[in-house]
């Protein structure tokens, strides 16, 4: 809880004037008199200002912005759990812990991105001086661990058989997770195929101790 | 066990197209539901606000629908949610503009 003292003519239009130049309404803040207002008897003796100590929450438009996408989330599924981590400067995690989460998620993260897409178009209102990921019962850890098993026995098969596979097709976040993880495989060689945001990793055999080409990873955008 | 109270995806839709778009006082959903599997949700707006409501290439109706049916998992209801037709609009030209903007999706 903050305050700030305003002085003005009457008690009213110290708290008036409070509002304006805090920019906010009569429910936000709570307010003592430290001095009533008194008039001059005749105009003679001293006049004497009302001064009133302000008491209120800060308001900004971040607090503003994680209460509306904790309604969002809450209007989805009332019992979630739901918890704000800051992760680095202007980016946020919001963290849903639900039993239906299964719900929320979606098949393959679909509603997960139908929530994110939606607090996006909120947060561009504030010129994107924000990012906040939703993350729910930690998909996002979940899912980087499965992209990456997956790749990994993938991988084990070409270098058996010698024969080029294809993954599932994957967003940038997934392909870049792909790319860096068979970096580290000896003659497995990475290749993102197809147009648009996602796209099929090729994964082949380029056979031990052969050149590698590091240009693959550096075309790839995030 | 959650509860989801009655009217659920009608506040969900108006407080999401207030949300997103530049006067949130013109926004007003309306909701009819006949029973018989035809329910439908629709959303006026100031003009200029349409596109914001829709997103680009649709993103954001398309999530408002994804986040509808979740609301309504358990009435197991299905909603149709339209914006109205504006009308002089040129679909066609859009769907031009949208080809020349390349694969965006």
């Amino acid at each position: 809880m903050l305050y700030i003292d305003f002085e003005a003519a009457t008690e009213a239009e110290a708290v008036q004037l409070a509002l304006d130049s805090l920019g906010l309404t009569r429910d936000d803040i709570t307010y003592e008199v430290l001095e009533k207002e008194k008039k001059g008897l005749f105009g003679l003796g001293k006049s004497q200002k009302a001064k009133v100590r302000i008491f209120y929450k800060e308001k900004s438009e971040l607090n503003h912005l994680i209460e509306k996408v904790k309604t969002l989330l809450l209007m989805l599924e009332p019992a979630a759990k739901i918890e704000v981590n800051t992760s680095e400067d202007n980016k946020y995690v919001i963290s849903v812990e639900s039993e239906e989460s299964s719900h929320l998620i979606g098949r393959g993260g679909k509603n997960l991105q139908a929530i994110q897409n939606v607090v996006n178009a909120m947060l561009q209102k504030n010129q994107n001086k924000y990012k906040i990921l939703i993350d729910i019962d930690r998909y996002y850890a979940r899912k980087e661990k499965s992209v990456i098993e997956q790749a990994v026995a993938a991988a084990e098969k070409v270098r058996q058989f010698k024969k080029p596979i294809f993954l599932q097709p994957m967003n940038p976040f997934e392909r870049r997770l792909v790319h860096m993880e068979l970096k580290k495989m000896n003659g497995i060689f990475t290749e993102s195929e197809g147009s648009g945001t996602i796209k099929k990793i090729r994964i082949s055999w380029q056979g031990e101790g052969a050149a590698r080409p590091e240009e693959d990873l550096q075309k790839e955008p995030g | 066990m959650s509860v989801l109270t009655e009217g659920a995806e009608l506040r969900l839709v108006e407080f999401i197209s207030k949300s997103v778009v530049d006067h949130p006082e013109a926004v007003s959903v309306t909701l009819s539901d006949p029973g018989d599997g035809s329910g439908l949700i629709e959303i006026k707006a100031h003009p200029d606000d349409y596109g914001k409501i829709i997103g680009k290439r649709g993103r954001i109706i398309h999530s408002i629908r994804a986040l509808v049916t979740i609301v309504s998992r358990e009435s197991r209801k299905r909603w149709n949610i339209q914006l109205p037709e504006r009308p002089g609009h040129d679909h066609e030209a859009e769907d031009d503009a949208d080809a020349r903007g390349g694969d965006r999706t």
